[in-house]
């Protein structure tokens, strides 16, 4: 391309253009196209954080811990998760609860949420759900209209006039727990699957990003959630605390008399078609092997109970849930480990596949928000607490909680870091013998006679180590992997 | 026309469309720059457009507020050209003028702070056909191919002299080399910094470097007889005043040499004709 054919390029088609306004003209400026939605998501995130909703504290940190526990001033990069997780399953569609007492902000970052993806404020607000005791499953997805009700001659008559938010891009439910038990029950398939069914009919709503808001039970009308709903809940934030910085921008916001979700800068708006792109993107970070084997350790030891079978598969909190047994029985009078290092004593039941898909995204979406091309242990580390928030309920009369010094037992944050970082240690003392496993795991037999050979030295390492190490969370997840190696070996050496 | 009242307007849509507005400093700006202006209240509130999307961009701060030459095209037009000119400047010229600049910010840095540097006197009218011309010209200039000058066309007389002290205080020239045809440059004696000398045909034009530029323009031409005060190229012999101790003295086939000396900030740029 010659020299004056690129000004003349730049000239005619670039993003400013001239729109007649009233009896003047205004210069307009076209989107910039080639603005990666990263870009657009961290200048919304620095935008709520210092303009919006002041979050002076950042509690999300990455590298190394914080000056001591009890301050918040990070050494590496650090984040207000109130702000950045929902932004995150923003991007990634996941369903965001926030907790809080009232007048914290919780439903001004929700409408946030759903005006960053593009939305309208009136709309938003059209569409937003609120929870009451009466809400009934019909207020929540819709009915058929009366005339088509009684003239339907069969249930595949029945046409249901859908209620509108259920095709909203992001959908908010206010007060989530206000909504009667049996209601939230027609929130499930929605909110996991995408579709809601009434009479007989299905609307499919596609995969949505959620933002649910929750306050206390302290101020009545309240409902327990149930566990299936709770456990579709991928990550859980906790309404910023106030600071005396937000003085500036509340005098600001009383001078103006405006609220933030009036003024979300357009350049902050990444619409449908960016946050398709970033979805994209975030699922193209790898997942490193460490963060992988870090998630696995920690479930495979929060899951276990060595009281609940003398089966290794079955040594879990689920057997007993089954069994109806009651975990602070079998715990304190039942189980001969120490209560204080075992991380099984902590927890009343392990991990959901909902639980773990959840953190793996959540990471991702994070190394991304932070240009790594990979998810690694930090990235973990510093989202799972706030995924199982409330699906990892602490076994707060066993020893552990007994000792410890009560902080623990209200700050789920910091109980699941230190949970985290257990069974981590664990894994590092161990490190040696799972570098073996490694090893196994990769060797290839050449035949039968070899594969007969390696599976004779796995039933003798797997006696050794039942019969050495005292069986916990850790001994039973080298073993169960001992045992899939001798599988995998067996079906090698008898083959024909 | 009311310019307080325009600039008010501007101010609230700014708030409206970019996270991070800064008010004052575009108060500060327009106030500054638009004190006097008799222009048209359609060519006012264009220009108020064009400043509110490149202050809340970030295309535009305060560097280029201070220095819009040596910051790109955009600042030069948007906060040097356009105010001076501005009741000539109907909306739909400020959007291409605007235009003109962001497209120069997708080159590489340098070369958009040429052509800062190119257009940034009142000499070079705004008009579409002399503006775009210039524009284009110079990056012709700063193309990659030129035909080598004829031996028989080099001819001596008095080179240029130019001083890096005022727009960059600590450099001192060293080293030469040819990056392109037209575009010599300097690395500082005493850090890495760098600085490009382009010898375009209208001019000298000067502009520092971040990265370190590589060169792969053809070999210079040589070798040039170095004196005290004197350069020569075969019969051709120029006049350099104050180079009484050459440092680097380096000659390009598009017709030019440029030299540095031992114990001066100052350059010298000797034409071929």
């Amino acid at each position: 391309m010659d020299s004056a054919e690129r000004v003349r390029r730049w000239r005619d088609e670039g993003r400013a253009r001239v729109r007649a306004e009233g009896e003047g003209a205004r210069v307009v400026f076209a989107r910039a196209t080639d603005e990666a939605p990263r870009v657009t998501l961290q200048r919304a995130y620095r935008w709520i954080v210092e303009r919006a909703i002041v979050c002076e504290s950042p509690d999300l940190v990455l590298g190394a811990p914080p000056l001591s526990r009890r301050s918040a001033t990070p050494r590496g990069d650090a984040y207000a998760s109130y702000v950045l997780l929902p932004l995150l399953a923003l991007v990634t569609r996941q369903r965001t609860l926030i907790v809080g007492a009232p007048g914290r902000g919780k439903t001004t970052l929700a409408t946030l949420m759903a005006l960053l993806a593009g939305g309208k404020l009136a709309d938003v607000r059209r569409f937003t759900q609120h929870g009451h005791p009466q809400l009934t499953i019909a207020d929540l997805l819709g009915s058929p209209l009366p005339g088509n009700l009684v003239e339907a001659k069969s249930e595949d008559a029945i046409r249901v006039a859908w209620r509108p938010w259920l095709r909203a891009p992001v959908k908010i439910v206010d007060e989530y727990n206000r909504i009667p038990t049996k209601t939230q029950s027609a929130l499930l398939s929605l909110m996991a699957e995408g579709y809601a069914e009434q009479f007989g009919q299905v609307i499919e709503c596609g995969q949505s990003a959620w933002f649910l808001t929750a306050n206390d039970d302290l101020g009545g009308g309240t409902f327990q959630v149930i566990d299936a709903l709770r456990d579709r809940i991928d990550v859980v934030v906790r309404a910023a605390p106030f600071e005396g910085g937000q003085m500036e921008l509340l005098a600001r916001r009383v001078a103006e008399g405006r609220a933030p979700e009036d003024e979300v800068p357009a350049d902050c708006v990444l619409g449908a078609e960016p946050l398709a792109r970033a979805e994209a993107e975030v699922r193209a970070v790898a997942l490193e092997d460490a963060a992988l084997q870090a998630l696995a350790t920690f479930a495979s030891q929060v899951e276990f109970c060595g009281r609940a079978s003398d089966q290794l598969a079955y040594m879990t909190k689920d057997t007993l849930r089954v069994a109806g047994r009651r975990l602070a029985q079998v715990c304190t009078e039942e189980c001969p480990l120490d209560k204080r290092e075992h991380a099984c004593a902590q927890t009343e039941a392990g991990l959901s596949t909902r639980a773990h898909l959840a953190a793996m995204r959540l990471a991702q979406a994070l190394a991304w928000f932070r240009g790594r091309r990979s998810a690694g242990l930090q990235e973990l580390r510093a989202v799972l607490p706030f995924v199982l928030h409330d699906r990892l309920r602490p076994h707060l009369g066993g020893e552990f909680f007994l000792d410890a010094d009560g902080t623990l037992a209200s700050d789920r944050v910091a109980w699941i870091t230190q949970l985290f970082d257990r069974t981590r240690s664990v894994a590092l003392a161990r490190a040696e013998r799972r570098r073996e496993l490694a090893e196994l795991a990769a060797r290839a037999p050449r035949d039968r006679s070899e594969a007969r050979a390696l599976r004779r030295d796995l039933e003798g390492r797997l006696d050794h180590l039942l019969a050495r190490d005292e069986m916990s969370g850790a001994v039973r997840e080298e073993a169960l992997q001992l045992e899939a190696l001798h599988r995998r070996w067996a079906a090698l050496a008898e083959e024909r | 026309m009311n310019v307080g009242a325009a600039i008010e307007a501007a101010d609230a849509r700014g708030r409206g469309r970019h996270a991070r507005w800064q008010s004052g400093l575009f108060r500060s700006v327009a106030e500054r720059l638009l004190v006097g202006s008799s222009a048209p209240s359609a060519h006012v509130e264009a220009w108020l457009d064009l400043l509110a999307e490149g202050l809340g961009r970030g295309a535009l701060d305060e560097r280029a507020v201070a220095e819009p030459a040596r910051h790109s095209l955009l600042a030069t037009l948007v906060l040097a050209r356009a105010p001076r000119a501005l009741g000539e400047l109907p909306p739909e010229r400020l959007a291409e003028l605007w235009n003109l600049g962001e497209g120069a910010a997708r080159s590489d840095a340098w070369v958009g702070r040429v052509l800062a540097q190119v257009v940034a006197d009142d000499a070079t009218p705004l008009a579409r056909d002399v503006l775009e011309g210039r524009l284009a010209e110079t990056l012709d200039a700063l193309g990659r191919d030129v035909d080598a000058l004829p031996a028989e066309r080099w001819r001596g007389g008095d080179a240029e002299v130019h001083s890096l002290r005022d727009a960059f205080p600590r450099f001192v020239p060293g080293r030469l080399r040819l990056v392109r045809p037209r575009v010599v440059v300097t690395t500082d004696r005493c850090s890495d910094a760098e600085v490009a000398i382009c010898v375009l045909p209208s001019g000298t034009v000067m502009t520092h470097t971040r990265a370190r530029m590589a060169g792969t323009s053809p070999a210079p031409v040589g070798p040039l007889a170095m004196s005290p005060g004197a350069l020569r190229l075969g019969d051709a012999r120029w006049r350099c005043p104050g180079a009484s101790a050459w440092q680097h003295v380096l000659c390009s086939p598009a017709g030019f040499a440029v030299g540095t000396a031992l114990d001066s900030q100052r350059l010298w740029v000797a034409r071929a004709s």
